[in-house]
C-alpha cells in the first residue's frame, strides 16, 4: 500500500534584489494520505448499521491514495467538535479526521451526519448529513468515501459504482454474469449459463449490458436490461461476433465481426439496427473501445504482425498507430482522462503478459502489475484512476486492481471457483 | 576623530593626522598579526573621505572580482565570525590612540619636502583602503547571499519532505503562497497569493507549510527583517505524473 | 507434442466408428460427443449438432490412419500450417474431395495467454488458415465451416507449455449431414 515517492533534490529558488524572497519547490510526495475515520457514534442503533464506518475506511484504504489508521491506533475516539484535539491527531501523523453520529429516526430511517477535519490547517472541510433506510448504509457509506476522496485528493469518487464480473465453476460447465459493488459486496448474478460468457460491457447510463456468450455455432452478442433481465440478441452473423463497448451515448455498439471473412469492426445503431462498417484489414482487428468524443475507436490489430493498439477517426477514416513498445498489447482502456492507455502488454524480457499504462502524451510505457501472472481484461474505474483486471494466482483466475499509476495494489477477494472478466460500471448519479 | 574635521583652515592638522595614521598604523601592523590586517585598514575610512572623490573609480570590478573569488574560495564558515568584532575592538584603539596624542600637542617632525611624498603615500592607502572597503562590503553581501542561500535551500528541503501532493496534482501546476514569519522562525500566517485552480494541491501546499511551522531563519536581525520576515513560496508539483 | 490430446482424439474416433457400427448410423450419446471435449471438458452440450453420425462412406476413412489425426497444432501467436501438419491435412483433403458430401466444422482454439478477445479472433484464423488449405487441395468450401472458440474450450487444462502447446489448435470435426 506504501507509495515510493521519487525524491529528486532539485533546487531552485531566486533571489532578486529588491523583490520579495522566493523559494521554488518543485518536488513533493506522492504518497497515500493519512487520514483517521474515527468510529461513529451510533444513537440507539440496533445493529448493522455500524458498518459505516467500517466501510469508509475500507473504501478509502483500498483506494491506494489514503493510509487509513485503525480506530484500535487512536488517542481518542471523539464524536463532537469539542472533544477533537488537533494536537494529539498531529502526534499521530494524521493529516485528516473523520467523525460521524448515526441516529435512528422513525420508520426504519437514519439519519446519518458526518464532518471532515484538516489537523494542519485545523478547519473543518465538509460536513454532510445524509438519510437512508438500513438497506441503504452502504450506499450512504459509500457516497460519504466518494465526498471525502474528492475533497481531498481533486478527483471524484468512484465507490459508489458497481462492477460486473463472470464467475465460473473449476469444471467450467457454469457460468454466472454478476454484479457487484464495487467493493465486491452485494454480489448479484444477473445471467447463468451452461456457455461461457466473456466481455461484458457497461452502457453509459449503468441500466444495460452487453455481453458474449459462446455458444456451440460460435460467439453471439447480447445486450441485457439489468433490472427487467430481458437480453436481447444484438448479432449472430456467421463467424465471430464480438467485443461489444457502448459508444458514450450509449445509442451505438461497436462490435468485432467476421463475416466478411475477416475480423472487423462495425458500428451498429441500437435503435435503427444500421450497420456500419469500421475497419477494413486483413489483419485482425477487434477490442475496439471509443473515445470519450464518440468520434475515434481505439482497437487491437494484428496489422503489423504482432497485436498493437490503434486509433482510428471513424468520420474521417484517419488510423494511427499507438503503441510500438513490445510485440503484444491489446484490449486498451482509456484512463485519466484519456492522457493513459491501460492495456495487456507480454513484456519483452520474461514474456510475461502484464497490465501496462501508457502515457500517450509523453509515451512512456509503464508494467503496473508486475505480481501477479497472466493478466488480462484491464477495466478502469470511471474516474479514470483505478485499473480493475482478471490475473491468474494459485492457479485460480481473481480479480486485482492496481492504480494507473501503479502505485496501489490489491486483490479484490472472491469466494470460490474462477472470476474474470471485470467491468467497471459507470457513475450511476 | 572628528575633531581634525572641526578646524579645516589649519594646515596641520591634516599632515597630523596623516602622520598619525601612519603611525598608529605602523604601530598597528607592527603588533598585529597579518592575518587582521584587513580589518585593520577599515579604520581609516573617516579621514580618506574627502581623498576618495580624487581617486579613479577604475579598481572596482577588480577588486569585487577577488573578493568574490576569495567569499568563494572561503565558502561561509570564517567569514561570519571574524568580520564584526575586530573591526569593532580597532575602531576603538585608534580612538584612544588619537585622543591620548592629540592632548598633549607634541611637535611632531614636519618636513616640507616629506609633504608630497607623505601625501602621495596616504593616497595610494586609502586608494587601497577604499578597494579593500569595496571588497568588505561586497564581501558581506556575498556573505548574507550565501546565508540566504543556506536557508533557502534548507527551507525547500524541509516543505519538500512533507510536502504530500494530491493525485490530482498536475505537473505544470503551481501554488503561491506568502508565508509571514517571526525572527524565531514560526510561521504566523500564510497566505495564498496565486492558487492552482485545484484546491486540493492549494490545500495541500498550505498544510505543508504548518507540517513545517518553524522555518530555519537567520539570526542575523538585519538580514531576516530584509528577506525572511516574509518569504514567497512557489510550489510546483513537478514530480507528479499527471 | 502429439501426445495425450491426439491419443485420446483416435481413441474417441475410434470409439465414434465402433458405435456407429454396432448402433447401425443413428444418434448415439457417445458417438455425438463432440471432439473438442477432451479430459477436463465434461459437459456435454445438449441440442447441439455434435459430430458424427458416420455414414458408410465416412467410415472407409479407416484406410488412411492420417486421418485419425484430427487435430492440428499452431506456434504461439501464430495461425500458419506447419509443415509437419500438412499431410494430415491432405489425407483429410483427398477424402473430403472423394466424399463431396462430407462435410467439417473446423474449430480454432488459443491458448489462455494474451487476451480474449484477440485469442477468439485468432482462433478464427486458425480455423481459417486450415479451410484455405483444405480449399487449396480441392476441398469444396461448402463442405467447410469455421468456427472460433477462442480460449474458451482448453483441451488441456492448465498454466504450462505443454497445456498451451496442445490448445493452440484447430480441430477437424466431421458434421452429421
Amino acid at each position: 500500500m506504501m507509495r515510493k515517492s521519487l525524491f529528486i533534490v532539485s533546487l531552485l529558488f531566486s533571489v532578486f534584489a529588491k523583490a520579495e524572497l522566493t523559494i521554488e519547490i518543485t518536488q513533493g510526495i506522492a504518497s497515500s494520505i493519512p487520514i483517521s475515520v474515527v468510529p461513529f457514534q451510533t444513537v440507539s442503533l440496533s445493529s448493522s448499521g455500524a458498518v459505516i464506518d467500517d466501510v469508509v475506511r475500507n473504501d478509502l484504504e483500498r483506494s491506494g491514495h489514503f493510509s487509513v489508521l485503525g480506530p484500535k491506533d487512536m488517542l481518542s475516539h471523539p464524536h463532537t467538535e469539542s472533544d477533537l484535539y488537533f494536537r494529539d491527531w498531529r502526534l499521530l501523523k494524521q493529516e485528516y479526521v473523520v467523525m460521524g453520529v448515526i441516529t435512528e429516526l422513525a420508520g426504519d430511517q437514519y439519519q446519518i451526519r458526518y464532518q471532515l477535519f484538516d489537523v494542519f490547517n485545523e478547519r473543518e472541510l465538509l460536513t454532510q448529513t445524509l438519510k437512508g433506510t438500513e438497506q441503504q448504509l452502504r450506499d450512504v457509506a459509500h457516497r460519504i468515501s466518494d465526498a471525502i476522496y474528492e475533497q481531498l485528493t481533486g478527483i471524484r469518487g468512484a465507490f459508489s459504482t458497481k462492477i460486473a464480473y463472470v464467475t465460473t465453476n473449476p469444471e467450467r460447465t457454469r457460468f454466472n454474469l454478476s454484479i457487484a459493488d464495487s467493493d465486491g459486496a452485494r454480489e448479484k448474478i444477473i445471467l447463468t449459463s451452461k456457455y461461457s460468457i466473456f466481455s461484458p460491457a457497461w452502457a453509459p447510463d449503468g441500466k444495460r449490458i452487453a455481453y458474449v456468450m459462446m455458444e456451440d455455432a460460435g460467439s453471439r452478442v447480447y445486450v441485457q436490461d439489468i433490472t427487467t433481465g430481458k437480453k436481447q440478441l444484438i448479432s449472430s452473423n456467421r463467424g465471430l461476433n464480438s467485443a461489444p463497448a457502448f459508444s458514450p451515448d450509449g445509442n451505438k455498439l461497436a462490435v468485432t465481426l467476421s463475416k466478411d471473412g475477416n475480423p472487423e469492426i462495425y458500428v451498429v445503431n441500437l435503435t435503427t439496427r444500421k450497420w456500419l462498417r469500421v475497419t477494413d484489414h486483413y489483419g485482425i482487428d477487434t477490442e475496439p473501445n471509443w473515445m470519450p468524443d464518440g468520434k475515434h475507436i481505439i482497437f487491437t490489430s494484428g496489422r503489423s504482425g504482432s497485436p498493437q493498439i490503434y486509433r482510428k477517426n471513424i468520420e474521417t477514416g484517419y488510423v494511427e498507430r499507438l503503441t510500438f513498445e513490445g510485440n503484444y498489447n491489446a484490449r486498451a482502456r482509456l484512463a485519466q482522462d484519456g492522457r493513459f492507455l491501460v492495456m495487456v502488454h507480454q513484456s519483452q524480457q520474461s514474456g510475461e503478459f502484464h497490465i501496462a499504462s501508457l502515457d500517450l502524451t509523453r509515451g512512456l510505457l509503464q508494467i503496473l502489475s508486475s505480481d501477479t501472472y497472466l493478466d488480462e481484461s484491464p477495466s478502469v474505474s470511471p474516474n479514470g484512476v483505478m485499473v480493475m483486471y482478471a490475473a491468474k494466482h494459485n492457479k485460480r483466475s481473481i480479480l486485482a486492481a492496481v492504480s494507473v499509476d501503479g502505485d496501489v495494489k490489491f486483490l479484490v477477494p472472491s469466494k470460490s471457483g474462477d472470476v474474470r472478466e471485470p467491468a467497471w460500471g459507470p457513475y450511476l448519479n | 576623530m572628528q575633531l581634525h574635521f572641526t578646524d579645516p583652515t589649519s594646515f596641520k592638522i591634516p599632515i597630523i593626522g596623516s602622520g598619525l595614521m601612519i603611525v598608529v598604523l605602523l604601530f598597528l601592523l607592527s603588533n598585529q598579526w597579518i592575518g587582521e590586517q584587513e580589518q585593520v585598514v577599515k579604520k581609516p575610512q573617516h579621514i580618506a573621505a574627502r581623498i576618495v572623490q580624487l581617486n579613479k573609480p577604475k579598481p572596482k570590478t577588480a577588486s569585487i572580482k577577488k573578493a568574490q573569488k576569495k567569499a568563494i574560495a572561503k565558502k561561509t564558515k570564517p567569514v561570519k565570525k571574524t568580520t564584526p568584532k575586530p573591526i569593532k575592538k580597532v575602531v576603538e584603539k585608534a580612538k584612544t590612540v588619537v585622543k591620548k596624542e592629540q592632548t598633549p600637542p607634541k611637535p611632531l617632525p614636519l618636513p616640507g619636502t616629506d609633504f608630497l611624498e607623505a601625501l602621495e603615500k596616504e593616497e595610494a592607502l586609502n586608494a587601497t583602503a577604499q578597494a579593500k572597503q569595496k571588497e568588505e562590503q561586497a564581501k558581506k553581501a556575498l556573505e548574507d547571499q550565501q546565508q540566504v542561500t543556506d536557508y533557502s535551500s534548507q527551507i525547500n528541503a524541509l516543505i519538500q519532505s512533507v510536502w504530500r501532493f494530491p493525485p490530482s496534482a498536475k505537473h505544470d501546476e503551481e501554488v503561491v503562497l506568502r508565508v509571514y514569519l517571526v525572527p524565531t522562525g514560526e510561521v504566523t500566517e500564510v497566505l495564498l497569493l496565486q492558487s492552482s485552480g485545484n484546491d486540493a494541491l492549494d490545500r495541500s501546499a498550505e498544510q505543508a507549510v504548518w507540517k513545517v511551522r518553524h522555518f530555519p531563519v537567520p539570526k542575523d536581525a538585519v538580514l531576516f527583517e530584509k528577506q525572511f520576515r516574509q518569504i514567497v513560496l512557489k510550489l510546483k508539483p513537478e514530480n507528479a505524473r499527471l | 507434442m502429439q501426445n495425450m490430446g491426439k491419443i485420446f482424439a483416435v481413441s474417441l474416433l475410434s470409439l465414434a466408428i465402433t458405435g456407429c457400427a454396432s448402433s447401425g448410423g443413428t444418434t448415439d450419446e457417445a458417438a455425438t460427443t463432440d471432439t473438442s471435449i477432451e479430459e477436463s471438458q465434461t459437459q456435454a452440450v445438449p441440442g447441439s449438432p455434435g459430430l458424427d453420425v458416420v455414414t458408410e462412406e465416412q467410415a472407409g476413412m479407416a484406410a488412411n490412419p492420417l486421418l485419425e489425426q484430427m487435430v492440428v497444432y499452431f506456434g504461439y501467436d501464430r495461425s500458419e500450417i506447419r509443415p509437419e501438419f500438412k499431410d494430415i491435412l491432405n489425407a483429410h483433403a483427398e477424402y473430403l474431395v472423394a466424399n463431396p458430401q462430407a462435410s467439417v466444422s473446423l474449430e480454432g482454439h488459443c491458448d489462455e495467454r494474451g487476451t480474449v478477445e484477440y485469442n477468439l479472433a485468432l482462433g478464427e484464423r486458425r480455423a481459417n488458415t486450415v479451410k484455405r488449405y483444405l480449399v487449396v487441395q480441392g476441398v469444396n468450401p461448402s463442405q467447410l465451416e469455421s468456427v472460433s472458440f477462442g480460449e474458451e474450450r482448453p483441451a488441456m487444462v492448465g498454466s504450462d507449455d505443454s497445456a498451451w502447446s496442445k490448445n493452440r489448435r484447430t480441430e477437424i470435426n466431421y458434421q452429421a449431414r
